[in-house]
């Protein structure tokens, strides 16, 4: 059979088990913001793991689309951190999550203008400098527009990644959440995006909140979205995908499943 | 030099007025109403996103306060937390120190003070499991010192080294609450709250540790981390300062000397 | 003085009798498992102490009361004995 390129993400409750049993896993994604810190426990932990599979960095602290300056600090433990691991990929959100000195930790929109086009690519070219490699930028679910857009999300993050000439994460489970709340096709998203610059595709679970849509990667992947998957995987190809379940975290085995089910659709569709 | 906008900065300005105020109606502005929800309402869906987030973090930091004051009171005490301080670093477990110095000034703790000393104890335990690995000296080495160097010799604890006192028994109402059973463990309802509790958290390895000590091993730890030389342990130690030292180097409590 | 530097000398004897290097680890592996058993409290680390930190995911919560929950606490501080101070 062929193999799939489908992994899932590092959870901590797994970490014991994936390194003593070392399952069959194409590649691991881990947030590289809770390894950062040198000779910590927790990157100790990461340097075993990187030794067994092939790793992506996925980022929440960049905060690119921050009118702040970058955190100094943030850049050089990551940099620290890419040097001693040599990931595949290093993805980051279009979003801001940091103002005034006052971080967030949650994944706020931006508006869709030609300013912010021209800010947010300024600062994925700077990110890029400083980290000295791509950066993969991806797409956010929202649960509000803003007034001032001037565009659609697809045009914008297309302008945003072909000006910072930088990779694009594919969220094909924020795309949904994101469509639904804002009542767009899914499709339209899709089939504008500039495939030559997908590096890397997410999946995770939603929670339907009644009058919203919530990306809470606590559960299953859902049908809906399984199938603008299987769209995705004819338009881009053998693209490396990844299942997030962040809440309520499975037992190893759902989660392996899942990326498994994911491989499944992405051979059938790229064949 | 990429300026940010003028606007991306006044929009993100409203928009952490409601995160972290509550003060939703300068960014509701900026936002369109769509379907069932109101401008203030898809705002409020990511002042809760944010709280969530941090008031999860909190209870995974404090989940023995958390179950003391009842999961809706740490709830609503989380929220009044994050609202008067918001996490100012992108490290997210730089956050949640000053929340038992919160806990000691806010009124609905008046009858029990103690519990923000079982606070203090689980940020320890944060604290000792983010701290760096160091490696442990060859103590035999000591062998090779001069008589002179033997005294001026200084010794290290690890980095991760916490060392607690409080007046409460808070290592027993900590193991209370802990789903496994500890030797020396007994019910909520049988501990002596008021009694004076002696506690270390250090790491060792990949391994937390938590251990309750006595009034003299807790003297002596906290000399060490004086810098008080072996000549000054022992004077003020005297006839126990072998049992003291040779116990601390046994149990890991102390992992390297320097000498001068 | 003096007394102290005899203090010292039967310090560094009784350290040196541990028989420690570095080599060695501080104990033997069983040794330190007994050890742990009956005075070390050693949980499961990963999942403690706010370890397993940010995630990129959105959380589910509905606005607070404000008012409901600053009366008391209300948790397993009232079965202690004294866990309460009452006034007076």
């Amino acid at each position: 059979m062929k193999e799939h390129s489908c992994g899932i993400g590092l959870r901590f409750e797994h970490i014991d088990r994936i390194l003593k049993e070392q399952p069959n896993i194409p590649w691991l994604e881990v947030l590289s913001d809770n390894y950062l810190n040198p000779n910590s426990v927790q990157q100790d932990y990461l340097l075993s793991i990187a030794e067994l599979y092939p790793l992506s960095l996925h980022g929440v602290g960049m905060s690119i689309g921050s009118v702040d300056p970058f955190n100094e600090d943030y850049f050089s433990l990551l940099k620290a951190l890419i040097d001693r691991v040599n990931p595949e990929r290093v993805s980051d959100h279009l979003c801001w999550t940091a103002v005034h000195g006052m971080v967030t930790h949650d994944l706020i929109p931006l508006p869709y203008t030609d300013e912010t086009i021209r800010y947010v690519a300024g600062r994925i070219r700077e990110a890029q400098e400083r980290l000295e490699r791509e950066i993969v930028i991806e797409n956010v679910s929202s649960y509000l527009q803003y007034k001032q857009s001037a565009m659609t999300e697809w045009e914008f993050f297309t302008a945003v990644v072909e000006e910072a000439d930088c990779g694009l994460l594919l969220d094909v489970n924020n795309i949904y959440v994101s469509a639904m709340n804002h009542n767009f096709d899914p499709l339209d998203y899709l089939h504008a995006i500039p495939t030559k610059r997908v590096r890397q595709i997410h999946l995770a679970g939603y929670e339907d909140r009644g009058t919203h849509l919530l990306d809470t990667h606590g559960n299953h992947v859902t049908e809906p979205v399984w199938d603008l998957y299987a769209h995705a995987a004819k338009q881009v190809g053998n693209i490396p995908t990844l299942i997030e379940w962040d809440n309520d975290v499975p037992e190893l085995e759902i989660l392996l499943a899942e990326a498994d089910k994911a491989g499944s659709i992405q051979l059938e569709h790229t064949a | 030099m990429n300026t940010p906008p003028e606007s991306l900065k006044q929009l993100q300005t409203h928009f952490s007025e409601a995160v972290f105020s509550d003060q939703r109606g300068l960014i509701a502005e900026s936002v369109m109403q769509q379907g069932e929800l109101s401008a203030e309402q898809r705002v409020g869906i990511y002042r809760n996103s944010v709280h969530g987030i941090l008031w999860q973090y909190l209870a995974s930091l404090y989940p023995v306060c958390n179950q003391l004051v009842g999961e809706k009171f740490f709830e609503g005490f989380s929220d009044l937390f994050i609202d008067q301080h918001p996490p100012g670093t992108p490290f997210l477990a730089d956050y949640g120190d000053g929340f038992s110095a919160f806990m000691r000034e806010h009124d609905a703790f008046a009858k029990i003070r103690w519990i923000n000393q079982v606070a203090e104890l689980e940020w320890a335990r944060h604290q000792a499991w983010h701290d760096t690995n160091q490696l442990v000296t060859d103590f035999s080495l000591l062998a090779t010192l001069t008589e002179e160097q033997q005294l001026s010799a200084q010794f290290q604890l690890p980095d991760s080294m916490q060392i607690l006192h409080s007046p409460y028994a808070i290592h027993q109402v900590w193991l209370a609450h802990q789903p496994e059973d500890y030797a020396g463990k007994i019910p909520l309802e049988e501990i002596q709250l008021q009694q004076d509790d002696y506690i270390i958290v250090w790491r060792s390895e990949r391994q937390l540790q938590q251990v309750q000590i006595n009034e003299q091993q807790w003297q002596f730890l906290s000399a060490v981390r004086q810098n008080k030389s072996l000549a000054e342990l022992s004077e003020q130690f005297q006839e126990p300062v072998g049992v003291l030292l040779a116990s601390a180097i046994q149990h890991g409590w102390i992992i390297s000397f320097r000498n001068y | 003085m003096s007394n102290s530097k005899i203090l010292a000398t039967a310090a560094i004897t009784s350290v040196l009798a541990l028989g420690l290097t570095a080599a060695s680890g501080v104990m033997a592996a069983d040794e330190k498992v007994e050890m742990e058993k009956c005075a070390g409290i050693v949980k499961a680390e990963m999942n403690d102490c706010g370890a397993n930190g940010h995630a990129c995911a959105g959380m589910a919560k509905t606005d607070g009361d404000a008012k409901e929950w600053v009366k008391l606490p209300k948790g397993t501080c009232e079965k202690l004995v004294g866990g309460v101070v009452l006034e007076g």
